[in-house]
């Protein structure tokens, strides 16, 4: 990193404070982290997957988590370029577009992988795991093929976990996304483990069904994902980071903006560019307000929170409706 | 929260070695893993063998042959994989039936569970393997190209205690019964 960016990290024209700039750059390293590994899983489970159609669901998806750290590198460095007359309003939307294609290529896959087990449950197809021998000693496949599984799980729902602390602070919802698959990731190795288990006791479907389930879950995440990625983009009134509700600034700076004195009645539209908000404050005034005192109601607002440097008053008549 | 109480659970099996290695033997012994079709069992209890045999010479020889290990109808056979298969049936206390026929008709007849075991010079990137199971090689040689291609030996798909049998028995021959470079 240059002796500039170490003193100050912006996203588009708004510099980082403490908290958001650890949180980047906790982010960040753990991305660069995250590629080593997933690309080090990926080679172990391709190597001993065998003919489990389990494995090779579980080895899809563990290279689509590819995808999100590299969507986050690259908008991250793209949302931090300066606004400038092209790009107005900065450029926080690649974030919403990364976001976006990821959550696309799950959907994709996690369709494809459900088809592929059920085709091979519907075909009968019974899957041949037999022995290996390794260092003189000759054993099971299936067990490599768990310890494989296993192995490779540990270190993805650790930095799962990790990345989920950094997500919030960042209002980063490729992070959050990505956080939210690898800290599921027991559940496929799991699953994994448990059908490899029952094909041992003969059971031969278990396999595909469990298949099934673990595409079942690539796909409904790539659902949700695409889901909000899409209405955010769509400019939806801004959400918290895991989209679950209404982000509470909106609340927050409407009832800000009405407690001014010289602010008769207020209203707030708030949508989510990438990390930062535009936000436009509608404000009937209780009375003249010059540009001055306009731009001191405007700081006291923006000062609520880092994400609200973009934000415009707009004094009316009459606030509109919605 | 769940995902902990994993990482937990694996910690104390990783740090009681003993307790894990009950736990895998404990299933390595009750007959793990299992065949879905109980092809190893029948083989046990019917005291037959039945192997189809696709002429593939050196691997499979058909006809007049020097050292025959078998005959199917007035058919003498011998080669590499006959001899392996018969040592095979000696170790299982089973007798060898064989069948001769060409690729596509012993697949088949895997397939419906016919016979169960195909023996024809297969090599281990053979087409038939979404249709019939197949060992790990058990050795290698150099095909009419000059690329070095593993040997295997069908089965059907997913009997996995009796490929798993077979397999174990083919590690503890010689590499000069196996022909090939090993």
């Amino acid at each position: 990193m240059s002796a500039q960016e170490t003193q100050q990290v912006a996203f588009g024209a708004t510099r980082l404070a403490d908290e958001q700039l650890d949180a980047f750059r906790k982010a960040r390293r753990l991305q660069w982290i995250s590629l080593p590994v997933v690309a080090a899983t990926v080679v172990i489970i391709m190597l001993v997957m065998g003919s489990s159609q389990a494995m090779k669901a579980a080895w899809i998806e563990d290279l689509l988590s590819f995808l999100p750290p590299i969507a986050f590198l690259i908008a991250g460095r793209v949302a931090r370029r300066e606004p400038d007359h092209e790009h107005p309003w900065g450029l926080h939307r690649a974030v919403g577009i990364g976001h976006l294609a990821s959550a696309l290529a799950l959907l994709v896959l996690g369709a494809f992988v459900v088809y592929d087990a059920v085709m091979t449950l519907i075909s009968r197809e019974h899957p041949t795991i037999g022995t290996i021998q390794l260092f003189g000693y000759t054993f099971w496949q299936g067990w490599l093929m768990m310890a494989g599984l296993i192995v490779t799980a540990i270190p993805t729902m650790i930095l799962g976990h990790m990345k989920m602390k950094a997500a919030e602070p960042l209002h980063d919802k490729i992070l959050y996304a990505d956080a939210d698959m690898m800290r599921a990731d027991w559940t496929t190795a799991g699953g994994a483990v448990i059908g490899l288990a029952l094909i041992g006791f003969g059971l031969w479907w278990a396999d595909s069904v469990v298949a099934a389930f673990i595409g079942a879950s690539i796909l409904k995440d790539g659902v949700v994902n695409v889901r909000n990625a899409t209405r955010g983009l769509a400019d939806r009134t801004a959400r918290t980071f895991d989209d679950k509700e209404e982000h509470p600034l909106v609340r927050r700076v409407e009832e800000a903006a009405s407690a001014e004195p010289a602010v008769a009645s207020a209203m707030v539209r708030m949508r989510d560019l990438g990390h930062l908000f535009h936000t436009e404050v509608f404000i009937v005034p209780a009375l003249e307000l010059s540009p001055a005192a306009l731009e001191e109601i405007r700081k006291r607002l923006t000062s609520l929170d880092w994400k609200l440097e973009d934000m415009s008053i707009v004094p009316v008549t009459e606030l509109p409706d919605c | 929260m769940l995902p902990d109480r994993v990482l937990t659970t694996t910690f104390t099996l990783a740090r009681r070695p003993l307790l894990t290695a009950l736990l895998v033997g404990g299933l390595t012994a009750c007959e793990y893993p299992r065949d879905p079709d109980g092809t190893l069992e029948r083989v046990l209890t019917d005291k037959k063998l039945r192997v189809g045999v696709s002429p593939s010479e050196p691997w499979v020889e058909v006809g007049k042959v020097d050292h025959p290990v078998g005959r199917a109808s007035e058919h003498q056979i011998g080669g590499v994989e006959p001899r392996l298969v018969s040592g095979f049936a000696k170790h299982l206390g089973v007798e060898p039936v064989w069948e001769v026929d060409g690729e596509a008709g012993l697949v088949e007849k895997i397939e419906l569970g016919m016979l169960d075991l195909a023996i024809g010079g297969f090599t281990a990137d053979s087409q038939w393997t979404s249709k019939m199971g197949v060992t790990r090689a058990y050795t290698k040689a150099r095909d009419g190209h000059g690329k070095k291609k593993g040997h295997v030996i069908g089965a059907p798909l997913g009997e996995n205690a009796f490929i798993s049998e077979l397999e174990r028995y083919l590690d503890s021959r010689p590499a000069a019964e196996k022909g090939g470079e090993q």
